[in-house]
């Protein structure tokens, strides 16, 4: 008896549940439906021969809202009335790659995506190749400095689509507080990061490398820019001991290491970018070394912008020598080639890449612009230009070097945070280079 | 109809959905883990070679981290078998007479509940260096204790294992209420004429009493410590280095960050391999140790 | 003699007593004061974030990132999959569970140890590694990007469950069965009038922990319906969590719109989780 009435309150408890489910589909499907009433009348205004396309668009869930807003607008249904945005989005790069690789296994790519530069090589096969003269193609003018999309013969895999600088963002109040001058040479940098670091008030440098990829400035930059060697990556693929004494990892991470033995960098292994990010606007923090990207959470999170001052990371040790900065083109689109759509992404893209939709992304984000004739106005753009200093731009590492690097697992951003936690990179390099000799025999790699 | 075909009948009828579903979507991708195994597939390459148990091999001789990360493992795994005891002693004193039992219950339950992105979260902010666990120890006058709970290699593990114990406790705690409650009253009450006390009836009533279910929970703890992966993954993604690594996060980067998939599978399945042999050696021990 | 051991008795019992009240506060601190950093930051600015201690009082009763994180994280959208895939699969996995567990429970057949032995390898199959394989053979079978793909994915009985099933089936007597089949019931009559119905209490704890199990979990609905109009509650949430993001507040208000509707139905079939327990426990 007792099991009997309990048995009927779970099924009406089920049931109300299931109603619920019900009733909210309801309301998702009244409103669907509203919307592609809406959007079908347009079809009919503009062009009634043109079937219904959906696009499948991959992008990064932080720029999500963006998308739909402005596939929401007119300029959209203008530019592509018979297109409808099917938009995917991931968290982060990471899982960006594992998706698009699981999809790529399977040959279920998206019609258009975002790539980060070193997924480029490993997504090959399924891109859709631009040609050197396409007009989308000529009015990127970022389209040649990312190495890894060049595809041969004038082709290229992916059409970048933003890129920003790496700057010393560092409070003016401190500076001035503790009779600091902006440095010139690495080494003054590691001494300026000191002094406010033994104030007792600051912390020298923000950074959260519990997020690896923060320490990019220092380690994953640092190979290339101290030494004014853009293609670090891809030479160490040539030799059998790359990671030895006179190698410009060697050196770099002896560099980086100045930095971090002073402590200047708190305990940075507890926080990631985020903390880190709210160290440096909540004044706690004299510096931070980061892409233009954190400007806005530095604003949004109440950091006086009248405090803040830039300037890029001194890597010249000789004052005398101009300074190099590094410009990181980032997330080429990629099209795939597999696409039954193919002249729809790339008009997709022009409407993307147009002046009305760009810029404002541009703006919103303080971005740099990849696209001629497009400016972007903001804070670095305009620091940018009162500057001397070298654009840098770094080479990723060709075919054989990422093959190297799988093999032994050469991840520097890793190395860089074992360094913080104490540990001696040497005896690691050490390793590194028995793994990537033996490697490159394995691999037979010349 | 008579009842011998019958039975054939619902058998298979009752066996063949659950099956199917567990073979597509299990079985034949756990096959495929076993061909992959014997492959150097990247990932992303059209064709692979079979390279026999090469893979194998590079685990066993050639990669430490795999290792390190299995220790990682361990950690938990020591961390949830020693929470066992308290679980089931909690679950009994909630069983007993205890006023807001209800309340109690759910809040012992409420963790498991909570999604997985929110506990990371949570737990990010609780243990970085100024955050809330400092906090704590600076109200308290211990100062002295104060660590960088997700940085220092030296407590990281425990820092994890304990957000792990925070988490899956609950749901432990749980069964064993299910299965104390399946204990006849009498016993007990059998007991206390015969003077026992509580420790005794713990010990020789609910413990023998709730056999199964800790059997149950031992496998699902095998299980689940071996594939650890939502905690360091979401908080540490296994840093600094690989300290905080566990199996499976040292697989997902092998298979996606450095485009190991053969190698990957080669993980996996040691992984199963290993889960079995760590369950009966468990079974065994405890069975040695009465 | 006898008073004194008495007091000793009741002095004990008062001892034991304050120990287990003072084990269940602690457990409920250990429970609640972590939880407690995401409330207080789902009221703060975020200006208000940076400053002070995480443990700091909001300044006001501030609730633009409830409101912002639900238009932002489309709640409801996500609520309404949530639901659908949930419901969906757990109603289908009792059936199917109770099912399987029917037929170990009450049934001899040759082939029975094999079919406990696929649920064993089932169980010890770590998720992670098979997604390659997984995924394509889910687009072969035409169910990308459709419903259908997590909830086939999820709607599989595990051995836990038919563990827990079988338990309760074993406590139902055989004899039971019996008089059915003298007065012609067949074996599904048996299955759907008699077993079924008595393992309901066992299968709404199950069905309480695949349902937080189901509607937690990132990856499937994440890789099998990544459509933006398939968004779970789950997978929401990434708007707040991207490499260069940084959405404390959002995230934390954005969290407990996650959490509730799985508190909300958690305090209310609770009760049936402990109560369905004893039921089928005093059977006996």
């Amino acid at each position: 008896m007792g099991i009997a009435k309990k048995f009927k309150g779970i099924c009406i408890a089920l049931a109300s549940l299931a109603i619920t489910a019900t009733a909210l589909a309801g309301c998702g499907s009244n409103q669907d439906a509203q919307e592609s009433q809406g959007s079908g009348n347009q079809v009919e205004s503009a062009s009634p021969s043109k079937e219904r396309i959906t696009l499948t668009v991959e992008i990064f869930a932080e720029d999500l809202d963006y998308w739909q807003k402005k596939s929401q607008e007119d300029a959209f249904k203008k530019a592509l009335p018979n297109v409808t945005l099917d938009i995917q989005s991931v968290k982060d790069s990471n899982e960006l790659l594992k998706t698009l690789k699981i999809r790529q296994a399977a040959n279920e790519m998206p019609d258009l995506f975002y790539m980060k530069p070193d997924h480029v090589l490993q997504l090959k096969d399924s891109l859709y190749l631009w040609n050197a003269d396409d007009p989308l193609v000529t009015m990127n003018k970022s389209v040649d400095k990312l190495e890894v999309n060049k595809a041969g013969e004038g082709k290229y895999y992916g059409l970048p689509m933003k890129q920003f600088s790496e700057w010393v963002y560092y409070r003016k109040s401190v500076f001035s507080e503790l009779g600091l001058q902006v440095p010139q040479t690495w080494d003054e940098f590691v001494s300026t990061a000191k002094a406010i670091q033994d104030s007792g008030k600051y912390q020298g440098v923000a950074l959260g490398a519990k997020d690896a990829w923060t320490q990019y400035p220092f380690i994953g930059f640092g190979p290339n820019t101290f030494f004014n060697d853009d293609n670090t990556a891809s030479e160490a693929a040539k030799t059998d001991t790359p990671f030895s004494p006179d190698g410009n990892y060697y050196k770099a991470f002896e560099m980086v290491e100045k930095l971090y033995q002073t402590g200047a960098t708190g305990k940075a292994l507890g926080i990631g970018y985020s903390e880190a990010g709210q160290l440096f606007a909540s004044k706690k923090a004299g510096m931070i070394v980061i892409g233009q990207y954190y400007y806005p959470d530095y604003v949004k999170y109440g950091g006086d912008i009248n405090d803040v001052g830039l300037f890029p990371l001194p890597v010249v040790n000789d004052k005398s020598e101009t300074n190099r900065q590094v410009t990181v083109v980032d997330l080429p689109f990629g099209i795939s080639k597999n696409s039954k759509h193919i002249e729809e992404a790339k008009k997709v893209l022009e409407w993307y890449f147009s002046e009305e939709i760009y810029k404002e992304y541009l703006t919103e984000r303080t971005m740099s612009s990849t696209i001629n004739g497009i400016e972007a106005d903001n804070l670095f753009t305009t620091t940018a230009k009162t500057l001397d200093v070298t654009p840098f731009f770094i080479k990723d590492g060709n075919e054989d070097a990422v093959k190297l690097s799988n093999e032994t697992k050469w991840d520097g951003n890793a190395i860089g945070q074992q360094m913080l936690a104490g540990k001696d990179f040497r005896p690691i390099f050490e390793d590194l280079n028995k793994k990537w000799t033996s490697a490159r025999k394995k691999l037979g790699i010349q | 109809m008579n009842y011998s075909l019958q039975r054939k009948l619902i058998i298979f009828s009752f066996l063949f959905i659950p099956l199917a579903l567990l073979g597509v979507f299990m079985l034949l991708p756990t096959f495929k883990l076993f061909q992959l195994s014997l492959t150097d597939w990247d990932g992303y390459s059209k064709s692979f070679q079979y390279i026999g148990l090469d893979n194998f091999k590079t685990i066993f001789l050639d990669s430490g981290d795999v290792w390190l990360s299995l220790r990682n493992n361990g950690y938990y795994f020591i961390g949830h078998l020693a929470a066992i005891p308290f679980e089931i002693a909690v679950a009994s004193m909630l069983c007993g007479a205890v006023i807001g039992s209800r309340f109690f219950k759910s809040i012992v339950f409420m963790p498991y509940i909570i999604n997985g992105v929110a506990v990371a979260l949570a737990f990010s902010f609780f243990f970085s260096p100024s955050g809330g666990f400092n906090a704590i120890l600076d109200a308290l006058h211990l100062s002295s204790l104060k660590q960088d709970w997700l940085g220092d290699y030296r407590v990281i593990n425990f820092t994890l294992v304990f957000v792990s114990l925070w988490r899956y406790c609950g749901q432990h705690v749980v069964f064993f209420i299910a299965g104390i409650m399946s204990i006849p009253k009498e016993y007990y009450e059998a007991a206390e004429i015969d003077g026992a006390n509580k420790f005794q009836m713990f010990r020789h009533i609910t413990v023998p009493g709730i056999k199964t279910i800790i059997e149950l929970v031992l496998f699902l703890n095998v299980r689940g410590v071996l594939a650890a992966f939502e905690i360091p993954f979401l908080m540490t993604n296994g840093g600094p280095g690989y300290e905080s690594s566990t199996f499976v996060v040292y697989t997902v980067k092998e298979a996606f960050q450095f485009s190991h998939v053969g190698l990957a599978s080669a993980l996996g399945i040691m992984l199963m391999f290993i889960t079995v042999v760590v369950y009966i050696l468990q079974k065994k021990i405890i069975r040695i140790s009465g | 003699m006898e008073e004194s051991k008495q007091v000793r008795r009741l002095r004990r019992l008062r001892l034991t007593t304050v120990i287990k009240y003072a084990v269940l506060a602690a457990i409920v601190a250990i429970v609640f004061i972590p939880l407690s950093v995401i409330l207080l930051s789902a009221f703060k600015t975020p200006p208000e974030m940076v400053q002070g201690t995480v443990f700091a009082l909001p300044k006001s009763l501030n609730l633009n990132n409830f409101t912002d994180s639900f238009k932002q994280a489309k709640v409801l959208l996500a609520l309404k999959n949530t639901l659908l895939i949930t419901v969906t699969s757990v109603l289908l996995n009792v059936i199917i569970g109770a099912m399987v567990s029917y037929i170990i429970a009450r049934f001899n057949f040759k082939a029975k140890k094999l079919v406990m032995g696929i649920f064993m390898v089932a169980m010890i199959v770590p998720f992670t590694t098979i997604e390659v394989a997984r995924f394509s053979i889910v687009k072969n079978l035409g169910l990308y990007n459709t419903l259908w793909a997590p909830i086939l994915i999820y709607v599989g009985a595990d051995l836990m469950q038919i563990f827990v099933y079988k338990q309760f089936i074993d406590k139902i007597p055989e004899s039971l069965d019996e008089s059915a089949m003298l007065e012609g019931a067949s074996y599904f009559t048996i299955f759907r009038k008699i077993i079924f119905p008595l393992i309901i209490p066992a299968a709404l704890t199950v069905a309480i922990i695949k349902f937080v199990e189901i509607s937690n979990d990132m990856y499937v609905p994440y890789l099998y319906i990544p459509s933006d109009k398939f968004r779970t509650l789950s997978t929401t949430l990434m708007i707040f969590q991207g490499d260069r993001t940084l959405e404390w507040g959002s995230l934390s208000a954005g969290v407990i719109w996650v959490i509730l509707p799985a508190l909300l139905i958690y305090f209310v079939f609770q009760k049936y989780i402990f109560s369905g327990l004893v039921a089928g426990a005093s059977k006996e």
